[in-house]
């Protein structure tokens, strides 16, 4: 099959003689190696090698959107042919004005592409996984009942009919792993994500011993009974879940022009504490979603959202952009946990790194500085109210601070508080900056964020 | 396509493989979003390809690949068995697949309408009104309506002689409205899917639809904070299909049970619940949205009992844990697609209706909560935790259901909550949509059932 760029030119060449004003294609190529690990040994190793393109036309203002794997080139004019039908059935969306127009984008963003993954086979993979397996195995009485680690390399090249042409490279590595540890009739589990551009320099072993730990914290984890309101720290890699689940979802453009978003009216209000700067940082070296250009083909530049706690800027790709008059560069589809399913649908606004600059405390003196307080390592599913603020989760490892410190670790407890108001109640902000992936694995999106210390938020227990 | 399969299978066994199967996808999915009544997006979607997997010693390779030529697949057979040898290597662990059963069977979807066969303009017409239904009032600031159809083909070949062709079609319909005043926003939404064809969108007035769903929001605007602490709690549909699927559905996975990750897995025979409780795992329900004609790996699917009258059963089952366990297949080895892993996954998944009316649970109900459809919930096979979000909810005070109050959350141990468990519908509804186990691995299910009555931790902001 002839390279991606060559595919999309023969798909717009082709559009211009079907009488079609704007079209754009986004061609992706990926290869993905897996290796599972089930009940503390190998299972099952994947490889996988595929092709699509996701085609977006315009007759006037109709608009129309198709996508398919691409074998050969009759796929890719397959495609076209059904987002040309799709248009002329459609209705004028008023809004559309064109696809992006702008230069060749010819900067790179460091740590992104990783050649040690495009070598790494799934044997290798699956060499590295039975290394967390012997790590975490090395406890007594420990098992890993699962584990995970993918590999991915992909391309993409976007081109549309103003003439745009840009592309990028990059490499993906997601890896999950599970402890369990069992005592009489308790079991302890200790989960790990890593979510990654590199695989050199990943420490499987340090794994092994993260899971085996975590295992052993839970299965001493007492149910948590009545309710406790305290300073919380909520570590760096759920806060960020928590932040996607919310805060991306407020900045959004769309989500701003629709009256979706609680803050449409509200740029250039202080809204939080002054501690408190979060940035889209596309530029960010090592990040999963970083590139030179989104995935409609824009340059990208590393933006202020919110600044000393006044709210700057929403994000927009470039249909929303049109809409607002702001400035376009976050239009991805490219999934930041896995690449393949990138193609399937046209680009829509999203956060790229949202970013939260480090204060200057490690998270040690910010537990020794509690008197009595509530730790989260990980909650069961960090997820909070976007219109809201409002949240009630479980928590699945946590610890009550008491005297500088952990003291406990409690389970079967919600915590519930509403974290739009309490980013107004900030205490202090950790150095400990973690990448904390993606919301859903497929989705765009990314964090990079400290742990901190909330006041307002409230433990209940089962009584 | 099914000559193909047979030589990379072929392909594979010369290889050494133990046992080998492909398997053929071709999906077409269409979805068309209309927001603030206007079109936002119509896509088309087709995802083709063929996924090659080997066994080898008690270890599996499988490789895939969009490229459908011979050559590539036979490619794809070598890599498969390559990786499987390597693996082996590293396990004592053996699986025999040889005593399972050999199928030839050509199912094709039954539904009343094709959605194929319906005018792109007469689905555009339906999601439009449904978007502008909603706008029930001033205070409805956002509508958003999406139809969908699914369109799978399938094609199976294994080395024990199974050849199975099958297809499946699915429809959706989905309502979501966003309602504001002040600094306040609420939301609300209603779907409508299943294993039907375009005959699910005609049954729907989206008119009512659209209506309900805006009122729904409006009214969330003037609901009370959700109180906090261990309640009594009226479980709709929504959230005892949670109950069913996240804790107690995810822990009978019998490939969660054979490395004991499950807190089931001592438990058959052993009391998990009342007796007012029963539970399924129902591939063959008709017209539900997790209901398959066979599994990826060609097992029929079946209706599994979990728990009769509070006694705990037994387990779903792939073709690799069947045979650890010694036990028949019961058509839940699902994948993603072509490209992903089969393991044991549900199907419809729900705890089977009672003898009570919903009517007679609220009157019986002093001081308690009555949920009102879910908006996630989470698994927990290792602890047998349960957490759901419910949209809402409405207080229940001396036996009658008076304010509404706004989304919370539910938890606290599966087993003690269902130790409390005392009144179970006769109304039953089942709700579809789709489910990742871990992060990823998206399959249709369904879950849902009667509502349900227990003691269960609330909280909420």
């Amino acid at each position: 099959m002839t390279d991606l760029g060559s595919i999309n030119d023969i798909v717009i060449s082709k559009a211009s003689k079907e009488g079609v004003s704007d079209v754009e294609c986004f061609s992706l190529r990926w290869r993905s190696r897996s290796a599972y690990i089930e009940d503390s040994r190998p299972s099952i190793a994947l490889h996988d090698e595929e092709s699509g393109i996701g085609v977006n036309v315009a007759i006037g203002k109709k608009v129309g959107f198709a996508s398919a794997t691409i074998e050969r080139e009759e796929d890719a004019l397959s495609a076209l042919e059904s987002a040309i039908r799709i248009a002329k059935l459609s209705p004028d969306d008023p809004n559309f004005v064109s696809f992006p127009s702008v230069k060749k984008v010819t900067r790179t963003v460091e740590g992104v592409y990783d050649r040690a993954i495009l070598d790494a086979a799934s044997e290798e993979l699956m060499d590295r996984a039975m290394i967390v397996v012997d790590s975490a195995m090395e406890s007594d009485g420990m098992e890993v009942p699962k584990g995970h680690i993918r590999a991915q390399e992909y391309e993409f090249r976007i081109s549309n009919s103003t003439g745009l042409e840009n592309g990028h490279k990059g490499t993906l590595l997601f890896a999950f792993f599970s402890s369990k540890l069992t005592d009489g009739g308790k079991s302890g589990e200790g989960i790990e994500k890593v979510y990654s551009t590199k695989i050199t320099g990943i420490d499987f072993e340090e794994i092994g011993k993260k899971i085996s730990t975590r295992a052993v914290n839970t299965l001493n984890a007492t149910p948590f009974k009545g309710k406790l309101e305290a300073p919380t720290i909520i570590a760096n890699v759920e806060l960020g879940q928590m932040l996607l689940s919310s805060l991306a979802s407020a900045l959004s453009g769309e989500n701003v022009n629709k009256k979706r978003s609680p803050w449409a009216d509200k740029m250039g209000t202080k809204m939080f504490s002054e501690e408190l700067s979060v940035l889209d940082r596309p530029l960010l070296p090592n990040a999963m979603q970083s590139a030179p250009v989104d995935d409609e083909g824009t340059q990208t530049e590393d933006r202020a959202l919110i600044e000393k706690g006044v709210l700057k800027r929403f994000i927009n790709d470039h249909y929303n952009a049109g809409i607002s008059g702001q400035e376009a560069g976050n239009g991805y589809r490219r999934g930041v946990g896995t690449i393949e399913k990138s193609y399937l649908g046209p680009a829509r606004c999203s956060v790229s790194s949202l970013t939260i600059p480090p204060g200057n405390k490690s998270l040690e003196d910010m537990i020794s500085e509690m008197d009595k307080g509530i730790y989260v390592e990980k909650f069961a599913a960090p997820e909070v109210n976007p219109f809201m603020g409002a949240f009630g989760l479980e928590v699945r490892n946590a610890s009550i601070i008491e005297k500088g410190e952990l003291k406990e670790y409690v389970k079967f407890a919600l915590l519930s508080g509403n974290l739009y108001e309490s980013l107004g109640k900030i205490i202090s902000i950790g150095n400990d900056l973690e990448f904390g992936g993606p919301y859903m694995i497929s989705d765009p999106g990314d964090t990079y964020c400290p742990s901190i210390a909330f006041d307002g938020f409230k433990l209940i227990g089962q009584d | 396509m099914i000559q193909r399969l047979s030589r990379s299978v072929d392909k594979a066994m010369d290889m050494g493989a133990d046992f080998a199967d492909a398997r053929f996808e071709d999906r077409k999915i269409s979805t068309i979003l209309v927001v603030n009544d206007q079109l936002r997006s119509f896509q088309d979607m087709s995802k083709k390809g063929v996924g090659i997997r080997a066994l080898v010693g008690g270890s599996w390779g499988q490789s895939s690949t969009s490229r459908l030529d011979p050559d590539s697949l036979l490619e794809a057979a070598q890599r498969a068995v390559k990786m499987a040898k390597h693996n082996s290597g590293k396990t004592k662990k053996e699986v025999s697949l040889e005593s399972m059963a050999t199928i030839k069977k050509s199912i094709e979807a039954h539904v009343k309408k094709d959605p194929e066969d319906v005018d792109a303009d007469t689905k555009l017409e339906f999601t439009t009104d449904l978007s502008k239904a909603q706008k029930v009032d001033d205070r409805v600031v956002n509508t958003n309506s999406r139809y969908g159809e699914k369109i799978y083909k399938f094609g199976l070949v294994n080395s024990l002689g199974s050849e199975l062709e099958w297809s499946e079609i699915r429809t959706l319909a989905v309502a979501h409205a966003i309602a504001a005043e002040g600094e306040k926003r609420e939301f609300s939404y209603d779907v409508y899917d299943g294993s039907r064809g375009y005959e699910l969108i005609d049954g729907i007035d989206p008119n009512a639809m659209g209506q309900r769903v805006g009122s729904e929001a409006v009214e969330l605007l003037g609901a009370k904070r959700p109180p906090n602490g261990m309640m009594t709690v009226v479980a709709d549909p929504d959230i005892s299909g949670m109950l069913a699927h996240e804790v107690m559905g995810h822990a009978s996975e019998a490939d969660e049970v054979v490395k004991n990750r499950s807190f089931l897995t001592a438990m058959v025979g052993k009391r998990v619940a009342t007796d007012k409780i029963s539970m399924v795992d129902d591939g063959t329900y008709p017209g539900a949205n997790g209901t398959i004609p066979f599994d990826s790996e060609g097992s029929p699917s079946a209706n599994t009992l979990i728990i009769e009258n509070g006694i705990y059963r037994g387990f779903m089952q792939s073709l690799e844990t069947a045979n650890e366990m010694g036990v028949l297949p019961t058509g839940n080895g699902r994948a993603e697609d072509y490209s992903r892993r089969i393991y044991v996954r549900m199907t419809n998944t729900y705890f089977e209706k009672g003898s009570d009316s919903l009517d007679e649970m609220i009157e019986e109900t002093k001081e308690g909560i009555l949920t009102a459809k879910a908006m996630r919930g989470m698994e927990d096979p290792v602890g047998g935790g349960f957490e759901a979000v419910a949209l809402k909810g409405y207080l229940i005070k001396n036996g009658e259901v008076t304010d509404p109050i706004p989304s919370f959350t539910l938890t606290g141990s599966a087993l003690d909550i269902l130790s409390t468990a005392d009144l179970v519908s006769k109304e039953f509804k089942l709700s579809g949509g789709m489910c990742g186990k871990g992060d990823e691995d998206w399959v249709n299910v369904s879950s849902g059932g009667p509502y349900v009555r227990a003691k269960i931790v609330v909280g909420g902001a």
